[in-house]
């Protein structure tokens, strides 16, 4: 179709659309003016438009997951799992699916309910689940349906248990209204029941119409026959749903409403609303709700949504029973419905008496035939009055102690509070050294004679470079220093609240100018004469703004509102330029306003790809502005480029490409660019200088810390950064008391990346005392340091055959991560795999296999033989990090889930997970000496080592080592010393002198 | 340095819009798995009366996806784009195998897991859809990038609106002939 004619189709489709339907025949005439294709074609579309109704009005994704449910449902029907031949869905349940069975060996019919594979991948939670289950199993009651087998076969696991030939009390109830005689009928069966479950101290915790049936003879005007199912699976089904304790699970199940089962929420008790413990009483609360609903045929609490009805419970007085019920019956429902546990009836056996009495008074008095809604035969011989009900004690109440939140918003909260606690246990570690009185303006004054002290040649072109600590809380985050030398600003982040601070260098007065507040600093910039301080920052909901206030003291006001970087000033400090995203465009500009923040106009525009990130920087000539690009040609990189003030041209500077370019400032003659940049996604953001215009960059750092921010001093002698530093040294423990650890290295970065033993009690570790990471060996008495690769690349993650010979290790030295090997000596280094890059290796314990994770391109675990070159891979989920059991049978590694992590165990030759554990730590694992349980760093007490057994279980605490970190650790092959690799993280602000003619 | 951090997925899609397959791959289980989840929520379902949120739900699925941590990242609209390609992508590549699994026949035992190759009906809309929406872009992509954001990304009017730069009411507009036109041919064409 030519694209006039499908415009024209276009507009008169919408037009005819606006018309009423009885005039669109005329307008069409009029409007196609004889063109019969065009009307026929029209005339289709506004049938189709009358027709298609919900057509794709859902979003797919929701349709999708329909269909899934629904397959789910449909799958196992004609399977025969166990001994059980499934003949027809019965229906869903919080577990998994219910299903009428043919038990083949006893010929009876059964109830077979099979665990979703959701639930069952997690076979610690299995186990559980079949404790619980047992425990209900062995419950011999009437009315409490009786579980025959819990069992498994190679898919599922199940568990048969009675058929009973009845519906659901919520199908009876919708079906017909109830008597008041056949409501206590019901109750008392099930108070019964609960009696009978309480005693073996069971708690069902979900009693609601839906978990009680009613069989088919109570159709025929029998006695009602009740049977109370799943009793204990519903505090398994929690667990399972959501992985967490009890307790937080019910928590949160009110903040979000996720996993509970649609229906639960009016049936739960206040106690278990608020996320605390449960007994059972919490059982007779959900009886008095049922009671209640079968009496008066609503709920006592209620609203629109389920957190509406949790609100509701933990808020609301009960809602009057109609005063047509007997007294004893309204009397009994508010003592079943109390809020607080201790007012309630205590024990099942309490309520059942009551409603038994009442129920045989009723049959006395003959009120049993009456219908319970609407109950108005037994006003008269109820004998109740109104004072009975002013007597009542009113119901206490209680506010929501949590705002329902939704499920989306819950979680992200709850991701984001996990992360501060992480940080907040890191930066408890860091130790907090007194700020040291620093005479900045004295130290750039004696510059010059502390060079010459240092170097008795100044003008060799290979100074070196002066690193001094102007700020030493361990807890700085950004810093930028005043064109003069005489003023530090900085940002100081303690627990996720940043603060803002200005240092005066000489007499190191230290003020607090913006308290601790939960925002986030993006830049600091001094106006050129140093009268002012421009930042930029984020309260984490609207736009980032700059504010300007006075170098010394003040009102800091905002100058521009939605801004993506840090500002920088032309020379005259007349104007500023900054970056701007525009998503909406997809564009992004350097924009230049006044100093006032006045007269933005956009400068030069480009298209947006993720950022904007990084920040421009104005030449000290006043022509260009320098600022980093996105590009994702191939692959996400940045490149630098210039614009010229006075006509907006762009052109590159360097062909250099960086993965993100930080904050940037040139040097006062204009021969270069200083700025931060990281070479890769993994690899530290490091100071660099770009020659200008030559465009040739090389690094000034050459460390394994994060250097972030950077300013320089306005004779651009002198750049202060926050360097962020890892300390590392490795320690040895007794492994029956690791408090009387003794420390054998002294360097700076010892064993961050790994450690291993040799059979012979000698200790593998990676170091970055060089500046780059390598291998080294040293006894376990600290004697005999030796460094095992040289001038080769990073050189990390060691593991030690278990003969002795090999030790197999991550290098980049051909520019890839791969899988190499060297000799105990350090000698003939063999590269063992080729592919996009590995991470982890290990070697098994027994055998000749080297397992590794494949951490590029490919994902997932692979193998090679310590000898040969030729890689198997045995897992294709997603992994990270290789821990091989003492036996050698076993391989755990993390997977990664969108927001969660867990640990599998495979069998070591691959395929499917043999189990699934939760740890609370995944950066660094490995396998106690007995084999029985995982060790890993705590990521809440980083100071911590635990272990978790693999059989299930609560973890158990090792080691603690406050205030210090731990970063990996090892046991000796004997199993009786650790070896782990302990320090700090500091944040401190530094200033760098002597950089320029670093190479 | 560091292990790959576990919430990769921004990059992930810069990657695969760059046309890094290998990025696809590591994509699709992340969203597969969200995808179970979102279907698990369907089973607990027990009252024809209680009807799920489920926007949220979706909404919840991006949430769980998308990079929090990058504070400076801007650009959500693109960010959408992406993953409502990525989605069509899956969710037509699902419907793919169900035909699959309905022309290989046979009642072969299937495990939950397994479940998303079970036949329906469905898959075989979809499909047809996705080639009809192929067909509608190239005619007018405005119209195809809408229903690709809305059907695909359960994005609502407004964000789609935002996402393409065009007033609500133009979405609407798109919107209404683009499902006139797409329902037409789906029914009306072989």
């Amino acid at each position: 179709m030519k694209p006039e004619r499908w415009r024209e189709l276009d507009r008169l489709f919408n037009a005819a659309l606006q018309c009423e339907p009885a005039a669109r025949p005329a307008f069409l005439d009029e409007a196609c003016a004889g063109d019969k294709g065009l009307r026929k074609e029209i005339e289709a579309l506004l049938v189709a438009h009358q027709e298609a109704g919900s057509f794709i009005e859902s979003p797919a994704l929701e349709v999708e997951a329909q269909l899934l449910a629904d397959a789910h449902n449909e799958s196992a029907v004609g399977q025969t799992i166990g001994h059980y031949k499934i003949i027809s869905s019965l229906g869903m349940g919080g577990m998994g699916d219910v299903y009428l069975a043919h038990d083949n060996v006893l010929g009876r019919k059964v109830a077979l309910k099979l665990l979703q594979a959701y639930f069952t991948k997690d076979t610690d939670r299995v186990r559980r689940f079949e404790q619980e289950a047992r425990a209900a199993s062995a419950l011999n009651h009437p009315n409490i349906v009786t579980i025959h087998e819990i069992g498994h076969d190679s898919s599922f696991h199940f568990i048969a248990q009675e058929f009973v030939d009845g519906v659901t009390l919520r199908t009876y109830l919708s079906s017909k209204g109830l008597t008041l005689n056949e409501a206590l009928e019901i109750a008392m069966q099930v108070a019964s029941a609960l009696a009978a479950a309480h005693a073996k101290g069971i708690v069902h915790r979900d009693i609601k119409p839906e978990n009680i049936m009613v069989d088919k003879g109570s159709h025929l005007g029998r006695q009602h026959h009740v049977k109370v199912l799943d009793f204990g699976i519903a505090k398994l089904a929690n667990l399972s749903a959501t992985g967490m304790k009890a307790e937080a699970t019910t928590r949160m199940l009110i903040k979000t409403g996720e996993g509970i089962a649609i229906g639960t929420a009016p049936y739960m008790s206040p106690e278990q609303a608020r996320g605390e413990s449960v007994d059972a009483r919490t059982d007779i609360w959900s009886l008095g709700v049922v009671l209640y609903e079968m009496l008066t045929g609503k709920q006592p609490f209620v609203g629109a949504t389920s957190q509406d009805v949790i609100a509701s419970i933990l808020r609301d007085d009960l809602s009057p029973v109609p005063t047509e019920f007997p007294d004893n019956v309204r009397w009994m429902l508010k003592k079943a419905l109390r809020k607080e546990t201790g007012d309630r009836y205590q024990t099942a056996r309490e309520l059942f008496s009551d409603l038994r009495d009442l129920h045989a008074q009723l049959q006395e008095i003959g009120a049993g035939v009456t219908h319970a809604v609407p109950a108005t035969a037994d006003i008269e011989h109820g004998g109740q009055t109104e004072a009975a009900d002013a007597q009542e004690p009113a119901v206490t109440t209680r506010q929501p102690q949590a705002r329902p939140t939704s499920s989306a918003e819950y979680i992200v909260g709850e991701i984001k509070r996990h992360r501060k606690a992480a940080i907040a246990g890191f930066t408890a570690l860091v130790i907090v050294i007194a700020v040291i009185a620093f005479g900045l303006y004295k130290f750039i004054g004696q510059k010059q004679n502390q060079t010459s002290q240092n170097q008795p040649k100044p003008a060799l072109p290979f100074q070196t470079m002066k690193i001094s600590r102007l700020i030493s809380t361990g807890k700085a985050v950004d810093a930028a220093i005043s064109p003069d030398g005489k003023y530090l600003v900085h940002v100081v982040d303690d627990g996720g609240q940043q603060s803002l601070w200005m240092r005066q260098i000489s007499t190191s007065s230290n003020v607090q100018i913006n308290p601790p507040l939960d925002v986030s600093y993006l830049g600091l910039t001094f106006s050129p004469g140093g009268d002012y301080l421009y930042y930029v920052a984020w309260d984490k909901k609207n736009p980032f703004k700059l504010y300007q206030m006075p170098a010394l003291g003040g009102t800091a006001r905002t100058l521009i509102t939605d801004i993506d970087s840090v500002v920088t000033f032309s020379p005259d400090g007349k104007q500023f330029a900054f970056l701007r995203g525009y998503p909406t465009q997809g564009e992004m500009a350097m924009v230049v306003a006044n100093a006032d923040g006045t007269s933005e106009r956009k400068l030069a525009v480009r298209s947006l790809v993720l950022g904007p990130f990084g920040n421009p920087a104005w030449s000290p000539d006043g022509k260009v502005i320098a600022y980093p690009v996105e590009n994702t040609a191939n692959g996400d990189f940045m490149t630098l480029v210039e614009v010229r003030v006075a006509d907006g041209s762009e052109k590159p500077i360097s062909s250099q490409r960086w993965w993100r370019i930080g904050p940037m400032a040139w040097l006062r003659d204009g021969s270069g660019l200083i700025f931060t940049a990281s070479e890769s996604v993994a690899s530290p953001s490091q100071i660099w200088r770009l020659s200008y215009p030559s465009g040739e960059a090389h690094r000034i750092t050459y460390d394994l810390n994060d250097y972030v921010g950077l300013s320089l001093t306005a004779d651009s002698s002198a750049l202060v950064t926050v360097q962020s530093e890892q300390v590392s040294n490795i320690w040895i423990a007794p492994n029956d008391n690791a408090r009387h650890a003794t420390q054998i290295t002294f360097s700076k970065f010892d064993g961050v990346e790994g450690i291993s033993w040799t059979p012979d009690g000698k200790v593998v570790y990676a170091s970055g005392a060089s500046g780059t990471l390598d291998l080294w060996m040293i006894e376990a008495n600290g004697t005999g340091q030796k460094k095992l690769t040289a001038d080769a690349g990073n050189n990390s993650r060691p593991s030690v055959s278990p003969d002795g010979r090999y030790i197999v290790f991550i290098s980049d030295r051909t520019g890839t991560n791969h899988v190499w090997r060297i000799e105990a000596d350090g000698n003939d280094a063999t590269q063992l795999t080729n592919g996009d890059g590995e991470l982890n290796p290990q070697c098994s314990p027994i055998g000749q296999w080297v397992f590794y994770q494949l951490a590029t391109g490919k994902v997932g675990l692979g193998k090679v033989a310590i000898g040969g070159r030729e890689t198997v891979q045995i897992v294709d989920k997603a992994s990270s990090g290789v821990a091989i059991s003492p036996d050698g049978k076993w391989i755990a590694s993390a997977y990664f889930l969108p927001s969660d992590v867990k640990i599998a165990i495979y069998p070591i030759e691959g395929g499917e997970p043999y189990r699934i554990l939760d740890l609370l730590g995944y950066d660094y694992f490995r396998w106690t000496p007995d084999g029985r349980a995982l060790a890993y760093v705590d990521e809440r007490n980083v100071s911590t080592i635990n272990s978790q057994p693999i059989g299930g279980g609560p973890p158990k605490q090792l080691t603690d080592f406050k205030p210090d970190r731990i970063f990996s650790f090892a046991w000796s092959p004997d199993g009786k010393q650790l070896a782990l690799a302990r320090g700090t993280v500091n944040k401190d602000v530094v200033l760098i002198s002597n950089f320029k003619d670093q190479k | 340095m560091t292990t790959a951090p576990p919430n990769e997925v921004t990059q992930l899609l810069i990657d695969w819009s760059g046309g890094n397959q290998a990025a696809l791959d590591r994509l699709i289980p992340m969203v597969d798995r969200e995808l179970h989840r979102l279907a698990h929520h369907y089973m607990r379902r027990e009252n024809a009366g209680h009807t799920l949120q489920t926007t949220a739900l979706v909404n919840e699925v991006y949430l769980k996806l998308i990079d929090q941590k990058n504070v400076h990242w801007k650009n959500r609209a693109h960010f959408f784009a992406l993953s409502a390609q990525l989605m069509r992508r899956i969710l037509v590549d699902h419907a793919r195998n169900r035909q699959y699994a309905k022309r290989g026949g046979g009642a072969q035992r299937v495990t939950f897991d397994e479940a998303l190759v079970i036949s329906s009906e469905r898959g075989a809309d979809l499909v047809a859809l996705d080639d009809a929406l192929s067909k509608l872009a190239s005619i007018d992509q405005r119209k195809g990038k809408v229903v690709e954001l809305r059907f695909f990304g359960g994005l609502t009017v407004e964000e789609t609106a935002e996402a393409l730069q065009i007033s609500a009411v133009t979405v609407m507009r798109e919107w209404s002939m683009a499902k006139a036109w797409l329902y037409n041919s789906l029914n009306n064409e072989t």
